[in-house]
């Protein structure tokens, strides 16, 4: 009987209040935030003089995945970052990886600021002639980056955060000690006339230096991981993330690489070159060169230092923790951190949890291992949301998105060949690094095959709101997917003709679709609206066959018809065509619920076309156009349905082959494959002039209206793309351009696809938890 | 200053104008594209 679920509570939402400026300004912050602090003196180490081309190549290697994230930035901008757009766009487990790895790589990098701030604040009390009561600096490092680490799981569990203004602040003053360390640099530079002589020679270790340093800095050039994580509060998100995108990009990488050219330029009077000399000191490299050309600089980079990683480990703790508290909620990690505190309203264990691995993280590596895991694992999310761009532009052409890639999919495959290309030289920097982020990413696959699958497969049962227990228990189960009142008569019109063959039992289905910002649970009253329709259709049907039927809440219709076809075991999905058109484009009216339900079918499907003029539908006369031998499942359901119709209708039926002048026909087998007889069918020939289909349309046509057809039944095609585009598509074509009944009819055709053609193919991953049923009755 | 450290400057410098012109011309693109009805994959220009 019936039963209830719980539903949803509305969730808060942020009040969009972070304007262009303020998001460049995160962007800016989370870029300069530690990177370049950090990690200049290790690229120069590597690259040498050329640490100056490693950050454009870096810059320019960065752009292709930033035009990603402006796309999907603008096009998602309720809920930003790698981790939801790849569970959006691609099948489990990539999604669930992509979060795995987000975590990982923001736990990681959070461990190289605490380990850069312990280092700067180790530093800055050395200046001021601190002893540390004898204890090696290093040991003295480690336990203040363990601390600040506490400290800041403790603001986050508190829920504070940096507010707008004062990220704002910090971010400016940052840049304004790069400015006067650029200045000063330049001045010191071109006080020595033999200044070009520390730029010599240029590349000492070579392309392989070049491409490490690009490598291990390349966490300096990522802020659009934060700014798509912001963008809940952004205001004008769909031009505003990518303006900020960009124009973060524009001011970082200049400065980049003028402090590259200062920090080489500026020194002299060493005992070795200054690229090998800022390479041995290190995180401390640019607080040393600027203790060599700016006043009291070694204290004001130091200064700034320990305000950039401060600014980023908060940043960091938050984000890591977001991502594991995200993951627990859609139940891919263990339910306790979703667990939200009742008197802080933070995610307390993703905190506690996340902040235990950043502990161990600084603790056991060394720095260069820290900074090469955390890039390995980034690149490998930014790989996955390239991957992700190009299946959304296929599967979700009606997004509305504010800035659209250029030279599509060119942009992200480059940035598919290029980040683990880029990440493969690291291993050169850290094999460690490479080992930790491969032992990680298994350990991943097995935690989500032995924990995390297990409970998504619980979660795709759908909730009931109500439920009537079903009498009526058939072998055959037919779902009739209702949009409108006006498709009701034409649906169940085939509906109750197939039912009555078969013997089956119809279920009537209407989805209202939700927008994604509405919780489902949330929408009952206006969903309950629609039970009206259903009722109509039940009358409709009347006591004929059986007839159930349930009303259903989604954000993706597409997703409830399959969910459905699963539940109630059906064998026959009936629905409209609403309008003309192909359905395979994406300016198609049929849109994504079609493309959907076409793609991934699950069970046979009768296509109904209906139009404005579509009343009544006439099956008196048929003409069935027989496919080639290939088609021959295609031809015969179609045969079959052709017959279901006449039978019901007492039609007339006409099956028709049309084949080139000159083809030999083999009459006989195509009837049997078509489940005819051979004299049963008519033969018409075309001219073979060309690659077109419309001499085949034509000739279909032609013979529909030499026999007074009032109706078309098609079998779908198996034509794949290219073909398609070469050819057109018969049925498609005969769809658009016959005045009549039209049906097209699809075998199913069995659930063999392999993971590569679903992660690379035009088939979206499931998400059947945002699917509920409001009422179900028989 | 060596010939190749000349070079190698000049190659730094122009690959930074060219990130600088690329990444105003994508600035300047934003809301001005849209895609082709027919194909997903292609951007088209906004007509002025």
């Amino acid at each position: 009987m019936a039963h209830t679920t719980e539903t949803a509570a509305a969730e808060p939402t942020l009040v969009r209040d972070l304007t262009l400026f303020s998001t460049t300004m995160i962007g800016v912050g989370a870029m300069i935030g530690a990177g370049i602090f950090v990690l200049t003196g290790i690229g120069a180490g590597w690259a040498g003089p050329a640490l100056m081309l490693a950050f454009i190549l870096n810059g320019i290697a960065t752009i292709f995945t930033a035009m990603v994230y402006a796309e999907l930035g603008s096009s998602f901008p309720d809920a930003g970052g790698g981790y939801l757009w790849v569970k959006e766009a691609l099948p489990q487990p990539a999604g669930f990886l992509s979060g795995w790895m987000s975590w990982y790589a923001h736990f990681v990098a959070c461990s190289l600021y605490a380990v850069g701030f312990g280092s700067f604040f180790v530093e800055f009390l050395d200046s001021l002639g601190f002893a540390f009561w004898g204890l090696e600096t290093a040991v003295v490092s480690k336990f203040v980056a363990v601390l600040v680490v506490l400290v800041f799981t403790a603001i986050n569990f508190r829920g504070a955060s940096e507010t707008g203004l004062a990220g704002n602040i910090v971010t400016v003053i940052k840049v304004l000690v790069l400015v006067a360390f650029i200045g000063f640099g330049l001045a010191a530079t071109f006080r020595n006339p033999d200044w070009w002589q520390n730029f010599t020679p240029f590349a000492p270790n070579g392309a392989i230096g070049i491409f490490v340093a690009m490598g291990v800095t390349f966490i300096g050039f990522e802020g659009y991981e934060i700014i798509a994580q912001s963008s809940e509060e952004i205001i004008d998100p769909k031009r505003n993330i990518p303006k900020a995108v960009f124009y973060s990009l524009l001011i970082v990488v200049p400065i980049y690489v003028l402090i590259a050219f200062v920090a080489i330029g500026g020194l002299r009077g060493l005992d070795v070159p200054v690229w090998q000399y800022l390479g041995e000191q290190q995180e401390l490299a640019m607080s040393r060169a600027a203790s060599r050309f700016l006043p009291g600089g070694a204290f004001v980079l130091l200064f700034a230092g320990l305000m950039s990683t401060a600014s980023a480990l908060n940043a960091t703790v938050f984000s890591s923790s977001r991502v594991s508290f995200a993951m627990g909620r859609d139940h891919n990690l263990p339910s306790i951190f979703s667990h939200i505190s009742s008197a802080t309203h933070t995610p307390t264990y993703a905190i506690l949890i996340s902040s235990a691995f950043i502990i161990i993280g600084a603790l056991t590596l060394p720095i260069e291992d820290i900074a090469a895991g955390t890039v390995v694992m980034f690149k490998l999310l930014f790989l996955l949301v390239n991957v992700s761009v190009i299946n959304l532009r296929r599967n979700r052409p009606d997004l509305d998105r504010g800035y659209i890639i250029p030279w599509f999919p060119g942009v992200p495959i480059i940035g598919i060949i290029v980040k683990p290309l880029l990440a493969i030289f690291l291993y050169e920097l850290s094999p460690i690094a490479w080992y930790t982020a491969v032992a990680w990413i298994v350990g991943g696959v097995i935690f989500y095959y032995v924990y995390s699958r297990p409970r998504e497969l619980e979660r795709t049962e759908t909730p009931l709101v109500q439920e009537v227990v079903e009498p009526h228990t058939r072998r055959h189960n037919i779902l009739v997917s209702i949009a409108k009142e006006d498709h009701i008569g034409p649906l169940t019109h085939v509906a109750k003709a197939v039912a009555r063959e078969k013997q089956s039992a119809i279920w009537g289905m209407h989805a209202v679709q939700v927008p994604d910002i509405v919780p489902i649970g949330s929408s009952r009253e206006i969903v309950m609206q629609k039970q009206a329709l259903l009722d109509r259709a039940s009358a409709t049907v009347n006591s004929e066959v059986p007839f159930n039927w349930m009303l259903r809440a989604t954000h993706d219709v597409g997703r409830a018809i399959q969910d459905s076809i699963r539940r109630k075991d059906i064998d026959l999905l009936v629905m409209g065509w609403p309008t003309k058109g192909d359905p395979d484009s994406p300016a198609s009216p049929l849109g994504r619920t079609l493309r959907w339900v076409l793609e991934r079918l699950l069970c046979d499907l009768l296509l109904v076309r209906l139009d404005e003029t579509t009343e009544a539908l006439d099956f008196s006369s048929i003409v069935v156009p027989v496919r080639p031998l290939g088609s021959g499942a295609q031809s015969r359901f179609a045969v079959e349905t052709a017959r279901t119709m006449a039978a019901d209708g007492d039609g007339r039926l006409h099956f028709v082959h049309v084949a080139y002048e000159g083809e030999a026909v083999d009459l006989e087998n195509l009837s049997r494959l078509s489940g005819l007889l051979s004299e049963e069918m008519t033969v018409i020939r075309v001219n073979k002039s060309s690659l077109s289909t419309h001499d085949v349309v034509d000739a279909v046509l032609r013979y529909a209206h030499e026999v007074e057809a009032t109706a078309l039944v098609v079998g779908a095609t198996e034509e794949g793309i290219v073909s398609r585009q070469l050819h057109g598509s018969v049925p498609i074509e005969l769809a658009n351009r016959f005045h009549g009944t039209f049906l097209l009819s699809k075998k199913y055709s069995g659930a063999v696809r392999s993971y590569l053609q679903e992660f690379f193919g035009s088939r979206p991953t499931e998400h059947l938890s945002d699917v509920e049923t409001m009422v179900e009755r028989s | 200053m060596p010939i190749a450290t000349t070079v190698w400057f000049a190659i730094t410098f122009v690959l930074l104008a060219a990130f600088t012109g690329w990444v105003v011309h994508e600035i300047r693109s934003v809301g001005h594209r849209h895609l082709s009805p027919e194909d997903a994959f292609v951007a088209e220009a906004d007509e002025e």
